[in-house]
């Protein structure tokens, strides 16, 4: 497990991938929020990989070909986050 | 006067920039959340032509691109692995981003480099601009063929993406994306090549170099203060020692380097003798200003004294403070922050755009002995009345290349890189200097200068073509360190004279165009049509005569060679 995970909680997680996806996409975000994809237009595949990319780095995970594909929205991607912190 | 508020906030976010940008672990969020760092930008349009995607990549390189100044428009193609060139239109640069492994199923390489053959072909008959193909081949042994077609291509340039990434220890693919992002580059990959993107290849091939790097002393190139520490007291890290070879490495490009530190002059001199575990030597720097006179002025006097603008010297000081005025008074010289980790300050250096070059030639080399020589020459012209006796003694020669296709790259770099002596600015590509060569109506002379002082190498471009009776000369650029020695009439008359073209012409016209520092090229044209003011743009006759009866000076010796 990575050093940048082993301390963090689920608001800290959450927090990561809100800043995360307010970079990216250049929307503001906040706590409590549960953006999807399909509901958000800029959220597009290219997008999605700069997202996944950059998550990966600030969490220092990575996660596999399926993943990417399905992690789709903050929940989502909170949730797996935390799996693998847990795992 | 500057605005002074915009420059001290410009440089404090370029200071807080350079950390993210040039950390030897670069952060992708970091990057991303930036502040913009306004100020003055080179713009420029970039065609992409690909078969995979480049977004993130591009996305990428913005605060790189800002930082340097330059702001680029991309223009994306769709993906298309047929290369069409579908809709071109005219750009400042032609980038061919192209995942090779689409086409294994052509066959062997060679038939994949037939086809890329005729593609860069094709894209050449549309434009002049210069060309980068950004590739990779999974096979080392298959880079020599794939540089070699590259390099018979005048202003063609290989961006290898698997050599860059094998260099910096990166994993270039990462299959786990390619489906679903287009392109198969890694995370790690990504940032990296839009670095190398935005910081060398662009600017290398878009912006002006930078000529010059000048330096602090004090928490610059050693840890500590001269003045307070000693100069046994000074400690050189390793991370400085590092930084010093570097700097060093700059003299063989053809870089100047210039020392500008508020000191007592006498102790640095003192300092760089005693500590011979320096690699930086005093006599490595090209320009010395040590004293308590305030930066900025000294800057303008290493310009002078280098014969550069200010907006080719890169000058390095921990003192944010210093770094603050020196933008504020000279807004167009570029500025990096000393880090008090000399290793980030290594990384800076390494990827700050306009330092880097596709490719170094021999006479980048020698323009440093040539600025020593100027100074000799100088003095011994103040000694002398007779220029004759003053040619002889030097033994000067210089030689007219027509037509010459080994020179093309310094033709262009001349075009490109003089802004004194250049009398039309036209910018010729790589390309067309090389259609120029091969027209028959058409004519490029390359004019080397050698004296017993120096070799100055090739100092002179004059670009020209033929119409009707008429030699139109498009362009004419002297380097400025080819300056001030009384010779740029027979710098250029020798040249046109030796043009076959001028066989049968009645008139000789130059083109003329207005920059913000071409007025040497303007007062010689005037002097030579015998004008009364400045020549406007547009065409002017001169005098055949001047150049049919144009005798070189005594003790000057000249010999022309037709390719």
């Amino acid at each position: 497990m990575s050093d940048q995970l082993t301390n963090m909680d689920r608001n800290q997680i959450e927090q990561t991938v809100l800043t995360v996806l307010g970079t990216v996409l250049k929307l503001p975000f906040s706590v409590g929020m549960d953006l999807r994809r399909r509901d958000c237009p800029a959220w597009d595949s290219l997008k999605h990989i700069e997202i996944m990319f950059t998550l990966e780095e600030e969490l220092g995970m990575e996660f596999n070909e399926a993943e990417l594909a399905a992690l789709d929205s903050v929940v989502s991607i909170v949730e797996a986050a935390l799996a693998k912190h847990e795992a | 006067m500057p605005d002074t508020l915009d420059s001290i906030e410009i440089s404090m976010r370029r200071i807080e920039a350079q950390s993210a940008l040039f950390s030897p672990v670069i952060s992708r969020l970091a990057v991303l959340r930036l502040r913009k760092v306004s100020g003055t930008c080179r713009s420029a349009r970039v065609n992409v032509w690909r078969n995979h995607a480049i977004e993130s990549v591009i996305e990428l390189t913005r605060p790189y691109l800002e930082f340097g100044r330059l702001q680029i428009e991309f223009s994306l193609s769709d993906y298309d692995d047929s290369l069409l060139f579908a809709s071109h239109a005219p750009a400042d640069l032609e980038l061919l981003w192209l995942d090779s492994t689409r086409y294994s199923s052509l066959g062997p390489l060679d038939t994949w480099l037939e086809w890329l053959d005729d593609r860069i072909r094709a894209l050449r008959i549309l434009t002049g601009a210069p060309i980068i193909l950004a590739t990779w081949l999974t096979e080392v042994g298959q880079r020599p063929p794939l540089t070699a077609l590259v390099d018979s291509f005048p202003g063609v340039f290989l961006a290898d993406l698997g050599q860059t990434c094998d260099d910096l220890g990166a994993a270039l693919i990462d299959h786990r994306t390619a489906a679903m992002a287009g392109s198969a580059i890694s995370r790690h990959a990504q940032i990296l090549l839009a670095r190398e993107l935005a910081c060398h290849w662009l600017p290398a091939t878009l912006a002006p170099p930078i000529k010059a790097v000048a330096l602090d002393l004090d928490n610059t190139l050693h840890d500590g203060v001269l003045g307070e520490d000693g100069i046994s007291g000074v400690r050189l890290t390793p991370a400085h020692r590092a930084l010093q070879e570097d700097i060093k490495s700059l003299l063989e490009r053809g870089i100047f380097i210039a020392l500008v530190s508020r000191n007592e002059h006498a102790e640095v001199e003192e300092l760089f003798g005693k500590r011979d575990d320096y690699p930086l030597r005093w006599e490595d720097f090209s320009a010395i200003e040590v004293s308590w006179a305030d930066k900025p002025a000294a800057l303008s006097r290493v310009a002078r004294r280098l014969r550069i603008g200010l907006d080719a010297i890169l000058f390095i000081d921990d003192n944010p403070g210093e770094l603050a005025s020196v933008a504020t008074m000279l807004p167009e010289l570029h500025t990096l922050r000393a880090e008090p980790d000399a290793e980030h300050t290594r990384f800076a250096l390494t990827y700050y755009p306009g330092l880097w070059r596709w490719k170094t030639g021999a006479d980048d080399a020698k323009r440093l002995r040539d600025l020593q020589a100027t100074v000799e020459r100088e003095a011994m012209m103040a000694r002398t009345d007779d220029m004759a006796e003053y040619f002889r003694s030097l033994q000067v020669s210089l030689t007219v290349h027509i037509d010459p296709p080994d020179l093309i790259d310094r033709l262009t770099e001349l075009c490109n890189k003089t802004n004194q002596f250049n009398l039309a600015l036209r910018r010729f590509t790589q390309a067309e200097i090389a259609a120029r060569m091969a027209s028959g109506g058409a004519c490029v002379a390359a004019v080397r200068m050698k004296d017993r002082l120096s070799d100055s190498g090739v100092v002179a471009a004059i670009v020209a073509e033929r119409i009707d009776t008429r030699l139109i000369i498009e362009d004419l650029c002297i380097s400025c360190r080819a300056l001030g020695r009384q010779l740029e009439d027979a710098v250029v008359l020798a040249a046109i004279r030796a043009m076959p073209l001028l066989d049968g012409c009645e008139k000789v016209c130059f083109q003329v165009r207005h920059g913000q520092r071409n007025r040497p090229a303007l007062d010689w044209l005037a002097r030579l049509a015998g004008m009364t003011g400045l020549p406007e743009p547009g065409i002017h006759i001169a005098p055949l005569q001047n150049v049919l009866e144009f005798t070189p000076p005594v003790g000057v010796k000249v010999t022309c060679l037709t390719n």
